[in-house]
């Protein structure tokens, strides 16, 4: 038996096509995030594997089961796909209780109450059956919605945009306990998003689309920190993607123009060729004064061109002869007594400046 | 003669709503949920009545339920009774009038339910025909309540299509309003007065019943 869900999807409109092809295992909490910009078509996909639209060219299969395939004319209605589906906005049902809407499509036997309640007590929703979901919080209303979809043991997970409903602070919170709740609830999930740290957050795997189309696809770090070129560096959101010039290679660590900064980085690329480099806010060290001897390849002297909040962290937007972003945080800024127009260091590794060849 | 009027208008007004709720909650649910090219067409069709005279209605109404016409000839050859100045003469008259008075109402009450629930539901396991019945009924239900009640009290006030179909026999179709008619023609003002006052009174607390218990039962 193939232990996995297999997705062959394609949908025209006017003016452009949504094509998609992967694959899922099925097998535990595995979770792949469909992640791109709004309107690639991420959604219409994840809508596509619940059943919700009929694709005109499709071939959906779990495991050794076909859910749709247009050739045949094959659709199995939502019902019978057994998956949980959670909504962007949750799509509670305004006129039922917390108790209602979780028990909802359990089959009206003695379990019913027993299974609500203790799902209820796991979601940390105990107290609230009587409650309407207009009481709720952001964060509880969609503790409720997963606890809707997950009661009936569901096959596969769907999440929508799982946090875009919340505001910031919550998110954060949210984003740690969605995790857990997704990993107890131990089923495979497909998961919509297009913020980076969702994904990161939430899946082991990604399929990074723009314009209907796959750009890449695989595990999370390596999609988030190797992106295969300069659309998709952008999509998953690398600070610093500046264009610079192989200048020699040696014990292959080439050297790279970047502005006026010369960077060393890990490349097959030929002396000559016009490069891409990507690299994370997270990965860039920032120092005070001379960092001495250090394993770091590149020690980049600059100026601070701005300092802001952002969440926990602050982001550094630096002058190194190209601009360079790094996130610290508060502590860091504190002890470096980081502010606009200080002059400091910046550390990279080698292994960090991921190198893309330039069009 | 104006508890037989008032007690024929009552059947009348209840019976319409009864067969206007039957027919037009699946009508409306096709035309909110379903969005095809000429639907514009059919919901034009449904509307005439609003624009229309009563008159012109009952005109048309007559001339298809009557033995020579299309409907009328059918059923006369079939149970050998004519439709027009009939009881059910008038209440098929008076459904097709009041058609958009209650549909109107239901497709508004069905637009608003958002398609999202109704997908969760069916992502829950729960059939089609469940979730209308759990999910769209009760959250369309002030719309439908609405469409119940407006064809109710404008049944109740029905005068044109009535007089044209039915004709003006007491116990048989003669209506409130034709009473009011009536006894206006026979110069007998009191009687007509206390008739209309009567008539006013229940459109004015049907109505107060309506905002009110749309006030109530506005979602969330």
């Amino acid at each position: 038996m193939s232990a996995t869900l297999s997705v062959h999807f394609e949908k025209r409109y006017p003016d452009t096509t949504i094509r998609a092809q992967f694959e899922q295992e099925t097998t535990g909490y595995r979770a792949t995030a469909l992640f791109g910009p709004s309107g690639c078509g991420k959604t219409t996909i994840l809508r596509a594997v619940a059943g919700l639209v009929r694709p005109e060219t499709a071939r959906i299969d779990w495991q050794d089961e076909c859910w749709t395939d247009t050739q045949r004319g094959l659709h199995i209605p939502p019902q019978r796909r057994r998956v949980g589906f959670l909504f962007q906005d949750y799509a509670l049902f305004p006129h039922m209780t917390v108790e209602q809407n979780i028990g909802y499509g359990l089959p009206h036997n003695a379990d019913r109450r027993r299974a609500v309640g203790a799902i209820m007590e796991r979601f940390q929703l105990s107290g609230m059956n009587r409650r309407r979901t207009h009481q709720l919080s952001g964060g509880q209303q969609q503790r409720v919605a997963l606890a809707r979809a997950v009661v009936r043991r569901p096959r596969l997970l769907l999440l929508d945009e799982p946090l875009s409903a919340l505001d910031m602070n919550t998110r954060q919170q949210v984003r740690r306990e969605l995790r857990a709740l997704l990993i107890a609830a131990n089923m495979p999930a497909l998961i919509v998003t297009h913020d980076p740290l969702e994904a990161m957050a939430l899946a082991d795997r990604v399929v990074v689309m723009k314009d209907g189309a796959i750009r890449q696809q695989g595990r999370v770090e390596d999609v988030f920190s190797r992106p295969v070129d300069l659309a998709v560096a952008n999509i998953v959101g690398v600070e610093t993607v500046q264009r610079g010039e192989v200048l020699d290679i040696t014990n292959g660590i080439a050297q790279i123009r970047v502005g006026t900064a010369v960077l060393r980085a890990v490349t097959r690329e030929p002396v000559g060729r016009i490069v891409d480099i990507c690299i994370r806010a997270e990965d860039v060290m920032l120092f005070r004064g001379d960092p001495g001897r250090t394993s770091a390849q590149n020690v980049l002297k600059g100026n601070v061109a701005s300092v802001y909040p952002e969440g926990p962290l602050f982001r550094v937007l630096l002058d190194c002869g190209f601009p360079l972003t790094a996130l610290i945080s508060k502590q860091a800024k504190l002890d470096l007594d980081i502010a606009e127009g200080e002059s400091i260091t910046a550390l990279i590794k080698a292994p960090a400046i991921h190198v893309i060849a330039g069009k | 003669m104006i508890w037989e009027a008032a007690w024929l208008t009552l059947r009348l007004a209840f019976w319409t709503t009864v067969w206007l709720t039957v027919l037009g909650i699946p009508l409306a649910y096709w035309i909110a949920t379903r969005r095809y090219r000429w639907t514009f067409l059919l919901e034009a069709f449904l509307s005439l009545p609003i624009v229309l005279p009563p008159t012109v209605v009952g005109f048309y109404v007559l001339m298809a339920l009557g033995p020579r016409g299309p409907l009328g000839g059918a059923w006369f050859q079939a149970t050998g009774t004519p439709i027009p100045f009939t009881f059910t003469g008038i209440l098929v008259g008076s459904i097709l009038f009041n058609l958009p008075f209650a549909v109107r109402p239901f497709i508004s009450g069905f637009a608003s339910v958002d398609r999202r629930l109704v997908e969760a539901s069916w992502s829950l396991g729960v059939s089609a025909p469940r979730t209308f019945l759990h999910v769209v009924v009760p959250l369309a239900w002030p719309g439908i309540l609405t469409g119940m009640a407006l064809a109710f009290a404008h049944t109740i006030g029905e005068f044109g299509v009535v007089l044209m179909v039915g004709g003006n026999i007491p116990g048989v179709t003669q209506t409130l309003s034709i009473l009011i008619y009536d006894e206006v023609q026979a110069l007998n003002y009191a009687a007509a007065h206390r008739t209309a006052l009567g008539l006013l009174t229940f459109s004015f607390a049907v109505l107060c019943a309506i905002f009110s218990s749309q006030r109530r039962m506005m979602p969330i």
